[in-house]
């Protein structure tokens, strides 16, 4: 009967838990994204002898739409970006096309970047397409942090073999990711940092990407103002709304 | 009297950009200064070219509903096509459009600077409705090479350097249905049946596809065209078709009774930057292995139509493009015609030198049969460096 008892509670510790890592996930999620958002970047391409900056706006609904709008350097300004589900596009306004990019296109680098174009446009979400399970607490710069593990579902457009997080308790931020292939080697390490209020929210406005095989360059993406539950509609990530933002 | 109209359309866009600039944006100006040097090997003569090309892109947005947008292309040449080439200077400013708005403000026999505006148009927003009206590029096309679909203003693949691409003195009626759908009328402007093209597109998003369906008059032919976009697994797929039935004879369709024009393209990128895109383009009228093939493909003064973008039956066209630093990437596309011995190999270096300055050099190889003695070699090789400030 004890042993029955002892399972038991076992069982239901172990789905409690399980819950609670997923829940601190969409927690986190929530924040950073809220039902809709919008933002100004800048990126900046950092290596040991040169760098590059690019700024941008955006907007999102969910993990299924977002538009992204070039707004520097001068080559690049104009561009923009939709993705809704599965299917992005650019528009090059010097030449009056749309683009359909292909779906190979999401893992590729975002514009020479650290980033990859999923992180960018977001099409996997830390919610849906992860398992999620607790680790040891740990602290970060004297912060108490959940560390949770993020395992991708079979068929979950990732090229990740696992991702873990650092979460801050009291604010529920992100301050450490760290990206793992299949083989469990360290492939990326972002640092959040800079905590700003920001949409009446306090959350990271810099977040570096930080290749493991390489330490001395990084992309660091710092966000200039934020928006959130903007009340944007599906109608907003549009053919015409992508050439007409500005 | 044109030379004035163009200078003073420019200078006052520059004077209301730079009175307005804190003005909320109302007014935007941007555009760049390139430098380009070519060098030309035609039957183991050399000719060399430098090429100052500036492009000044000016947009005025006074309410939601209303802008304005007018781009000027500057470009000053020197060197052996100035001096040796007769009727450069004609070659230059002529163009396929309704109003002339280009003009040679410098022509003699070592320089010739050229001033056009190839966009020049009023754009009108209301809920799903858009009208544009004026010299504006019309760009139906789906592909990146080869574009049977592009009725209004067909480019050559081998004019690397106008990346712009030229326009069309139109209006455009455009209906957004949804939001990856829309119907869309045109009219370019034309003093005859040679010149005029009058369309209607209606665009479809179904099944993870962008589909597309014309039809229209174009140079007296009447034309049906469709295209698309999709994926094939994780790889784009891509193509678009149009075929030309002769109603009023005109200089474009004399030689055929119907013609038809395909192509179909796939491309992949792979994580680590590696982009590939390959392409097929039937022409149905073109023939085989043509004397002469590669002429006028380039930038063909007077009438260059869709029908033009290749002269042989069948062209093959293949790109691969590589990162190897953010700051350096390079390509190589290889154009071949099956059926003949042609091919053109074009390998491309990009360097970032520092932000808004890039450097590129590019290569252009022709491989063909002479016509006269049969020779099989290097019809003309081209390299280009090219400096390229953007602002």
């Amino acid at each position: 009967m004890r042993v029955f008892l002892v399972i038991g509670f076992l069982l239901i510790g172990f789905q409690l838990q399980a819950q609670t890592a997923k829940e601190i996930m969409q927690r986190v999620d929530e924040k950073v994204r809220g039902t809709s958002n919008s933002s100004e970047m800048k990126m900046t391409i950092v290596r040991p002898d040169w760098k590059r900056e690019v700024t941008m706006k955006g907007w999102s609904l969910g993990t299924e739409y977002s538009l992204i709008l070039i707004t520097g350097p001068a080559r690049d300004k104009g561009q923009a970006f939709l993705k809704r589900d599965n299917e992005m596009w650019n528009w090059q306004p010097s030449i009056d096309r749309v683009v359909k990019l292909p779906p190979s296109m999401m893992l590729q680098s975002w514009m020479g970047s650290d980033f990859t174009n999923d992180d960018l446009v977001k099409e996997s979400s830390i919610v849906n397409d992860y398992t999620h399970s607790l680790d040891q607490d740990s602290t970060i710069n004297g912060a108490s942090v959940f560390k949770v593990v993020l395992t991708p579902k079979p068929d979950a457009p990732v090229v990740w073999g696992k991702v873990v997080c650092y979460i801050d308790k009291k604010e529920y931020n992100q301050l450490l990711v760290k990206y793992y292939d299949e083989d469990d080697y360290l492939v990326n390490t972002m640092v959040l940092s800079e905590i700003k209020n920001m949409g009446g929210r306090l959350l990271p406005s810099k977040l570096e990407m930080i290749p493991a095989d390489n330490p001395k360059q990084r992309t660091v993406i710092e966000y200039l103002n934020q928006e959130f539950n903007i009340g944007l509609k599906e109608t907003f990530f549009s053919m015409q709304n992508m050439k007409r933002v500005r | 009297m044109k030379k004035k109209v163009l200078i003073l359309i420019g200078v006052l866009f520059s004077y209301a950009s730079f009175a307005q600039e804190s003005d909320e944006k109302k007014i935007t100006f941007k555009g760049y200064l390139k430098n380009m040097g070519s060098f030309n090997y035609f039957n183991d003569d050399l000719w060399v070219e430098d090429l100052t090309h500036n492009r000044l892109n000016f947009a005025w947005y006074p309410n939601e509903n209303f802008s304005a947008f007018v781009e000027f292309r500057n470009r000053l040449f020197l060197g052996d096509f100035v001096s040796d080439i007769p009727n450069y200077n004609q070659i230059i400013d002529s163009n396929n459009d309704y109003f002339d708005l280009s003009a040679n403000l410098i022509d003699s026999k070592s320089a010739l600077l050229n001033v056009m505006a190839d966009r020049v148009y009023i754009q009108w927003n209301k809920n799903d409705w858009e009208v544009k009206l004026g010299r504006q590029r019309i760009n139906w096309g789906v592909n990146l090479a080869w574009n049977p679909n592009d009725w209004f203003n067909a480019y050559s693949f081998f004019d690397f350097d106008y990346e712009e691409r030229p326009g069309s003195d139109a209006l455009r009626i455009s209906k957004y249905t949804g939001v990856a759908s829309s119907v869309e009328v045109a009219a370019k402007m034309a003093e005859d049946m040679d010149r005029f093209v009058g369309a209607a597109m209606w665009r479809i998003n179904k099944w993870n596809y962008d589909m597309q369906f014309l039809a229209g008059m174009a140079q007296g032919d009447l034309a049906l065209g469709t295209g698309w976009a999709g994926n094939l697994g994780k790889a784009g797929f891509k193509g678009e078709a149009s075929y030309f039935i002769p109603v009023v004879e005109t200089s474009v369709n004399q030689s055929y009774n119907g013609l038809f024009l395909g192509a179909i393209s796939v491309d992949y990128s792979f994580p680590n930057t590696l982009y590939l895109n390959g392409s097929l383009l039937y022409n149905s009228v073109a023939e085989l292995n043509p004397a002469f093939g590669f002429s006028f493909t380039g930038a063909r003064p007077g009438n260059f139509t869709v029908r033009n973008i290749s002269n042989y039956r069948w062209s093959s066209f293949v790109q691969s493009s590589y990162q190897f630093t953010p700051l350096f990437s390079g390509g190589l596309s290889v154009i071949a015609y099956p059926g003949s011995n042609a091919f053109f190999v074009n390998p491309a270096l990009t360097v970032s030198l520092k932000q808004n300055f890039d450097l590129d050099i590019v290569g252009q190889l022709f491989f063909d049969e002479d016509p006269i003695n049969g020779d099989y070699g290097s019809v003309s090789q081209s390299g280009f460096i090219r400096l390229k400030w953007s602002f």
